[in-house]
């Protein structure tokens, strides 16, 4: 039993192909990193997916993912091609991500620079440094007070 | 909203009074699952424990814990690094009955849902959100460590 179905666009190709669910609104729309420009953040008010058609327009997506699809009119223009069992694996993280176009299913388009993998290692390790500059910081303000009163105490003793 | 490391996570991990257990980055087992944002979104300071959460994907009993337990930080040349293997969430059992993924959370597993306090929650990692086509995903942490201080 298969768990991928590749997909075809007769359009697009090479890009990102967006496609937002109108009926899964977002409690908390927020800035997309794959959708994004550094100058233009792009939310998403819908839950979106984000679909990576290759060279031939092709995509692999999960069976669930495909019901989801068939609920979307005219399935965003996107036609089943076959059930597959060696779809590429996923990934997220610390990998690279291309300069790639993002085309939405009403054709909005933009281009994302991508990221290297040096960036988005940054970008993963980013939130744990205001929690940690302000523990750094608390225990500095420690020591300089400790140094301070050992100071004192020796100019005193003198 | 970008990445960030929740309040109790903060309190647990790094020196204060957690609500819950402490969390010991090198030797707790920590679970780490995809959120479906549609469903719930994560709140830094109100989400506590994996019980104040929804749309988890694994749920917390089927989500993988993070590897390399004993040896995740080191201490060197006044450098500490918390690391551990990437992450495979594997094959069929991956993400089902999601349409899309929009974060990860990491926390430490108790065994109990209650009692599992939240440590850190990752929205702008590279490849999210995740749109499951049905195969295995990969969680690549960063080469120099999850955290580097």
């Amino acid at each position: 039993m298969s768990n991928s179905v590749r997909l075809h666009h007769p359009t697009f190709a090479s890009c990102n192909y967006v496609v937002e669910l109108p009926q899964a609104i977002l409690a908390g729309a927020k800035v997309c990193p794959t959708c994004s420009r550094p100058d233009k953040p792009v939310k998403h008010e819908q839950k979106a997916l984000h679909l990576q058609l290759d060279a031939n327009g092709d995509c692999f997506v999960s069976e669930g993912v495909l019901e989801t699809l068939r609920q979307v009119p005219t399935m965003a223009g996107l036609e089943v091609v076959s059930a597959v069992t060696n779809a590429p694996p996923q990934f997220v993280g610390a990998v690279e991500q291309p300069r790639q176009e993002v085309i939405t299913a009403t054709n909005l388009r933009t281009w994302t620079p991508g990221r290297t993998r040096q960036e988005s290692e940054r970008i993963a390790q980013a939130p744990f440094l205001p929690t940690l500059t302000a523990i750094a910081e608390m225990y500095d303000r420690r020591l300089t007070a400790v140094r301070a009163e050992k100071q004192s105490t020796f100019a005193l003793g003198k | 909203m970008a990445s960030f490391v929740y309040d109790e996570g903060r309190r647990a991990a790094f020196g204060g009074v957690p609500t819950h257990s402490a969390i010991d980055l090198n030797d707790d087992a920590l679970g780490v699952y995809f959120v479906d944002e549609g469903t719930d979104t994560p709140n830094q300071t109100s989400d506590q424990d994996d019980a104040d959460r929804t749309g988890q994907n694994p749920t917390f009993a089927n989500a993988p814990n993070l590897g390399s337990a004993g040896s995740r930080v080191t201490i060197s040349s006044n450098v500490l690094v918390f690391d551990a293997a990437d992450l495979v969430f594997t094959g069929s059992g991956a993400l089902t009955g999601v349409t899309s993924v929009e974060s990860i959370d990491m926390w430490k597993d108790s065994g109990t849902s209650s009692t599992s306090p939240m440590f850190a929650n990752f929205d702008d990692y590279t490849g999210l959100p995740l749109t499951p086509a049905g195969v295995d995903v990969t969680i690549v942490w960063a080469a120099t460590g999850i955290v580097r201080v």
